[in-house]
């Protein structure tokens, strides 16, 4: 494969060029996760889980320490994005419950309420605002 | 979670190329690694390991797809469906250990006949899903662990599309003709 200025692409020349892409998809997903959209939510935490196999792939062309940091936040993110995504299973799953078993008193439904979703949802918010991975990248 | 495999033998000024082959060789290793035998039975762990390795191994046969035009779509496809298999298995885990829980709270509170049935109904249902799902896994697996598989993908990894176009110097139109022999 040749870069755009002719020359044989190097492994530095992919890595760059990978986590470019990824960090561009991140932020593509950064308004709807931010709302609280499920798929962006998800969607959001694949990329997490892609950049993490980057790093891992291609771990030769980052210096340790910025592996380590960068490493760190993905994983924060993907931690909150994973507590905002397990309730919205739980909300499905009890959906199911409910609709084959209705029950006026069931207290099933009332542990994952709205405010915990937002809860979790606020941490999000949080890690954009300090994200080491967004500024490795650029 | 199993950790990756080191990517090992590569350096930053290697051609891009051959990271790729290194990369993929190295996640075909580790995806192979957790389940090596289909006819024994795959123990909880065993699954998620393979599951979280061949979603690294999809997600690096993505990266590197351009180096490999149309040669990784199988290898991708393949991947997908097993681990739409696995997802599904793993949603089913999860729901029946949630319902589960609700039944013994029913039980405890002397919930109606027709409630306890309906979840019972609802795991006895779950666990025949989870069976034909597993039967549809392993089908697939000892495809993919078959002898010619594996060296068939082998070959694919370690030949990226690394043809460089090089251009031909041009005719050199002032070199003068050398004389036509004599006699």
């Amino acid at each position: 494969m040749l870069t755009t200025n002719g020359q044989r692409e190097s492994t530095q020349d992919l890595a760059a060029k990978v986590f470019a892409e990824l960090r561009t998809l991140l932020l593509s997903f950064e308004e709807g996760a931010l709302k609280g959209d499920v798929e962006s939510i998800h969607d959001m935490r694949v990329t997490t889980r892609r950049f993490r196999v980057a790093l891992s792939n291609f771990a030769i062309c980052v210096p340790q320490e910025t592996r380590q940091r960068v490493k760190t936040d993905v994983n924060q993110l993907a931690d909150t994005l994973g507590k905002v995504r397990d309730i919205d299973v739980m909300l499905d799953s009890l959906t199911v419950i409910e609709e084959l078993s209705p029950s006026p008193g069931n207290p099933s439904s009332r542990i994952f309420t709205p405010a915990s979703r937002a809860a979790a949802n606020t941490t999000n918010r949080a890690w954009f605002d300090t994200c080491e991975v967004l500024i490795f990248v650029s | 979670m199993a950790k990756p495999f080191k990517v090992k033998k590569t350096s930053p000024d290697d051609a891009a190329e051959i990271a790729a082959v290194r990369i993929l060789k190295t996640r075909l290793r580790e995806f192979y690694s957790h389940w090596p035998d289909p006819d024994e039975p795959p123990s909880a762990e065993q699954l998620h390991n393979q599951r979280i390795s061949g979603k690294r191994l999809r997600y690096s046969a993505e990266t590197v797809r351009d180096l490999y035009p149309d040669r990784l779509a199988l290898l991708i496809d393949l991947l997908k469906r097993q681990q739409d298999l696995l997802g599904s298995m793993q949603d089913i885990v999860t729901q029946q250990a949630m319902i589960s829980t609700d039944l013994s709270r029913r039980r405890g509170s002397r919930a109606s006949r027709t409630q306890i049935a309906t979840l019972e109904s609802l795991l006895s249902g779950y666990n025949s899903r989870h069976s034909q799902l597993f039967t549809d896994l392993v089908d697939i697996w000892r495809g993919m662990t078959q002898k010619q598989f594996r060296d068939l993908l082998r070959r694919i990894v370690s030949r990226p599309n690394n043809r460089v176009k090089r251009q031909r110097a041009a005719p050199d139109l002032t070199a003068t003709a050398s004389p036509a022999p004599s006699g």
